[in-house]
């Protein structure tokens, strides 16, 4: 599995706990099967979580890389793609 | 059928060329304007290309005399097509429009600059910081009497300002008007706004030559830069009486909002593509044409990721088969997406193809995007007659759109 999807669950975790994303997200197990629509992330916090991932992965992540992504595992070979 | 207003001058300052045989013949060579971003620091893992106009060139605000790059963008493409126009009406019968989205923060950086380090501000300052500074300083300049207004809409002010000089030129407010778009968005605030909506191209940093790609398979993001647009439009009357060169009609216009809709979501876009039918549409109908009349379409296509498809897919809509055979292009490979200048600078080339016959391919539209199903222009110009062109213009965050109709000038409603 990517090297990326571990930083993007405590991400997922540290947003739910800041209360940025919907908390209950953190009472939820996370891994690369789970579904993003499944978190209840809105728009505006799917783009603040993004940002989050950028910050820390130190990376650029282009809008167009994302789309048709369903799952976090799916979201972190997508990030890797765009790593490497 | 409403009355269409007369195209006389035309005024393009842009980042492939100032002035008309400049920009013309850049955007008929198919050259990309876009480069390094040099005006001012990137943002952070951001977009480090832009669209930077090298006449007149940028330097830094003079705190003793500051004029923002917005203004004086405005004033270098007002004047060439004032020129053009070669204009003469009583200055109370003439008005000024001016389209601008983000304005003068360039001015608002420096201000805030001097205030933190203790120094004088000058007087000037608060004559030159408003959104409205263009239209005033035009006026003064020129000595326009008549309406004054300044749209700001977003990236369709440039649009918006030549539909209200549609309206005025039809319900007799002015005999001419000088109207177009200004937008100066090198700055640190408006990038580091943009990178954080993931609006701006990161991909071809390394190659900024190539990374304005509309349509295009491999497009990220809009590149942003600067520049200004001005056309001089009057009453075919007036036009006629003073011996004007007409060079196109401004036949139609519509602006609509979408209403409710679903929020952007990055990993499932929704395309909704009747909101911009119905403003094509709208647009047409104003104009006194159909649907048929449509022989070509200057694209909105600012390389966004989401509304290029949206966009491809609207026009195959309202064309319906026709859309295998309509051609399609966007001036935004070329110029980038410079906010409220860029329908203005479109609306320039709008009328420079209907009068010429000609359109300008589409730069970097190397694969076209599958889901973008439309007759790209792409590699030569396309020598075509183009008796009636559509032009369309999004509203960032996809919340309005609007789209202006040029018709040749046989057969304009006078």
């Amino acid at each position: 599995m990517a090297d990326l999807l571990p930083l993007i669950i405590e991400t997922i975790q540290d947003l739910a706990r800041q209360r940025v994303i919907p908390w209950d997200i953190t009472e939820m197990t996370l891994s690369a099967d789970t579904e993003i629509d499944a978190l209840g992330i809105d728009s505006v916090g799917k783009l603040d979580l993004l940002a989050e991932i950028e910050e820390r992965a130190d990376m650029a992540i282009s809008e167009g890389a994302l789309q048709g992504r369903r799952t976090l595992g799916e979201l972190a070979l997508a990030l890797e793609g765009l790593r490497s | 059928m409403k009355l269409h207003a007369a195209v006389t001058g035309v005024g393009p300052v842009s980042a492939v060329g100032t002035g008309v045989e400049e920009f013309w013949s850049a955007l008929l060579a198919g050259r990309s304007g876009t480069g390094p971003l040099t005006q001012c620091a990137p943002p952070r893992r951001g977009c480090s290309v832009a669209a930077e106009v090298a006449d007149p060139p940028a330097h830094p605000i003079d705190p003793r005399d500051p004029v923002p790059r917005c203004v004086e963008l405005a004033r270098a493409a007002a004047r060439l097509a004032w020129r053009d126009a070669a204009v003469v009406a009583p200055p109370e019968r003439v008005g000024v429009a001016v389209g601008t989205g983000f304005g003068n923060m360039d001015l608002v950086e420096a201000t805030v600059d001097l205030l933190r380090a203790g120094q004088r501000i000058s007087p000037s300052t608060a004559f030159r910081v408003f959104n409205h500074a263009s239209a005033c300083e035009l006026a003064r300049e020129l000595d326009i009497q008549g309406p004054i207004a300044t749209m700001t809409s977003g990236c369709n002010s440039g649009m918006d300002a030549i539909g209200l000089a549609l309206d005025w030129i039809r319900a007799g407010r002015a005999d001419v008007v000088l109207v177009g778009g200004t937008e100066a968005e090198l700055q640190p605030t408006f990038l580091g706004i943009m990178t954080a909506a993931r609006a701006l191209a990161v991909r071809h940093n390394g190659r900024p030559g190539e990374a304005s790609r509309p349509f295009d398979e491999t497009r990220d993001g809009n590149v942003p830069g600067e520049g200004a647009g001005f056309l001089v439009v009057e009453s075919f009357e007036h036009a006629r009486r003073r011996g004007a060169q007409v060079r196109a009609a401004l036949a139609g216009f519509a602006a609509l909002a979408v209403g409710t809709r679903e929020p952007y979501d990055p990993f499932k876009p929704v395309f909704n593509t009747a909101p911009m039918v119905r403003t094509m549409r709208a647009a047409l109908t104003d104009a006194g044409r159909t649907v048929g009349d449509v022989a070509a379409v200057s694209a909105n296509g600012s390389s966004s990721v989401f509304y290029d498809p949206l966009e491809a897919m609207a026009i195959r809509e309202l064309l319906g088969e026709a859309a295998d055979h309509t051609p399609v292009h966007s001036v935004k490979g070329a110029i980038g997406q410079t906010g409220a200048a860029t329908p203005a600078l479109q609306a320039v080339a709008a009328v420079l193809s209907v009068e010429r016959g000609l359109l300008p391919p589409t730069v970097n539209a190397e694969a076209q995007d599958p889901r973008c199903a439309i007759r790209l222009v792409r590699g030569e110009p396309l020598a075509t007659p183009v008796r009636t062109l559509l032009a369309n213009a999004i509203g960032f965050g996809g919340h309005y759109y609007a789209s202006l109709v040029f018709t040749e000038v046989d057969g304009a409603a006078r």
